[in-house]
């Protein structure tokens, strides 16, 4: 059992504790859901920058915007743990904004919850599972986000090569 | 030389220097940010880890918050100036496309191209599988 302690580690709860933690996740947030809509890409995903295949979290933010338009079916299509997402990010925010006896209090809740329960170790097995899949093709890909900076990169090399005889 | 091809020249030398400088930002960071995952890992358990792995944003800020107790101060220097590079790339990147694509022809057909691909290729996957309604291209 304790080989395998770190790996049901309960982590939400101590993530909830962590209120600068949760107040930079926060402030990050607004700060590229602001810069998504001018349509600047402030954060690049090296992971779809390096092998150009979707992250574990690649449809998340469209999923998101589906859900605060309250269409699941496509928030689920785009994404089938962002309602699980919306959750965790009420507990950041909750971790965040409350007076710090409440945060300590739902932490300490969280916590055993998670130990007794060790759904949030499911929920990151499920996670990883699903992206494998989603790679392997076996779900639908959402495209990756605007033109990549490779891929404009890309197609100005292309373009130059076509000048050049 | 033609305004449109001097623009064409200026376009392919800054898209070879974009290229160099960003993939030496995209292997820089990815170095930084396995430093971190394997501080990270270890420090916080799998929980945590997993969520640094999924969630890089995570991962910087916590490689921020524990930079002095582990060492990891200069790791986190060169990722953040990765990140702002990647930023100011990405505006350089986008200028000298809108450039190019303004005033050069072989540009704009290829960029056509490349387009009808992605276009072409979309349709593939929402014929194997139902697409969601269509939706404003974000990121993530």
């Amino acid at each position: 059992m304790r080989s395998i302690e770190p790996l049901i580690r309960p982590w939400l709860g101590p993530l909830i504790l962590q209120r600068a933690m949760c107040r930079a996740l926060l402030a990050v947030v607004v700060i590229l859901t602001i810069g998504l809509w001018q349509g600047w890409k402030l954060w690049n995903c090296t992971f779809a920058d390096v092998t150009g295949l979707p992250c574990p979290g690649c449809g998340l933010t469209r999923a998101g915007s589906a859900l605060l338009r309250g269409d699941w079916q496509s928030a689920v299509q785009f994404h089938p743990f962002s309602p699980l997402f919306a959750i965790l990010g009420l507990f950041v925010a909750a971790g965040a904004l409350l007076p710090l006896a409440w945060v300590r209090q739902l932490a300490a809740r969280v916590t055993l919850f998670e130990r007794k329960t060790l759904l949030t170790t499911v929920f990151w097995v499920g996670l990883l599972c699903f992206s494998l899949l989603r790679i392997l093709g076996f779900w639908y890909q959402p495209p990756l986000s605007g033109p990549s900076t490779f891929r404009l990169i890309r197609a100005a090399a292309a373009a130059d090569n076509v000048r050049q005889p | 030389m033609e305004p449109s091809s001097q623009t064409a020249a200026a376009a392919g030398i800054l898209g070879i220097v974009v290229l160099v400088a960003f993939a030496a930002i995209v292997i820089i960071s990815l170095v930084c940010w396995i430093k971190v995952l394997i501080a990270l890992f270890k420090k916080e358990g799998a929980g945590l880890g997993i969520l640094g792995l999924l969630c890089s944003i995570y991962a910087f800020i916590w490689g921020w918050m524990k930079s002095a107790e582990l060492g990891l101060k200069k790791t986190m220097i060169w990722w953040t100036i990765c990140i702002v590079g990647s930023v100011v790339l990405w505006f350089v990147a986008v200028a000298g496309a809108m450039g190019v694509a303004a005033s050069d022809p072989a540009f704009q057909k290829e960029f056509q191209k490349a387009l009808e691909e992605g276009q072409k290729k979309a349709r593939e996957q929402q014929e194997e599988a139902p697409a969601p309604a269509e939706q404003p291209a974000n990121q993530n």
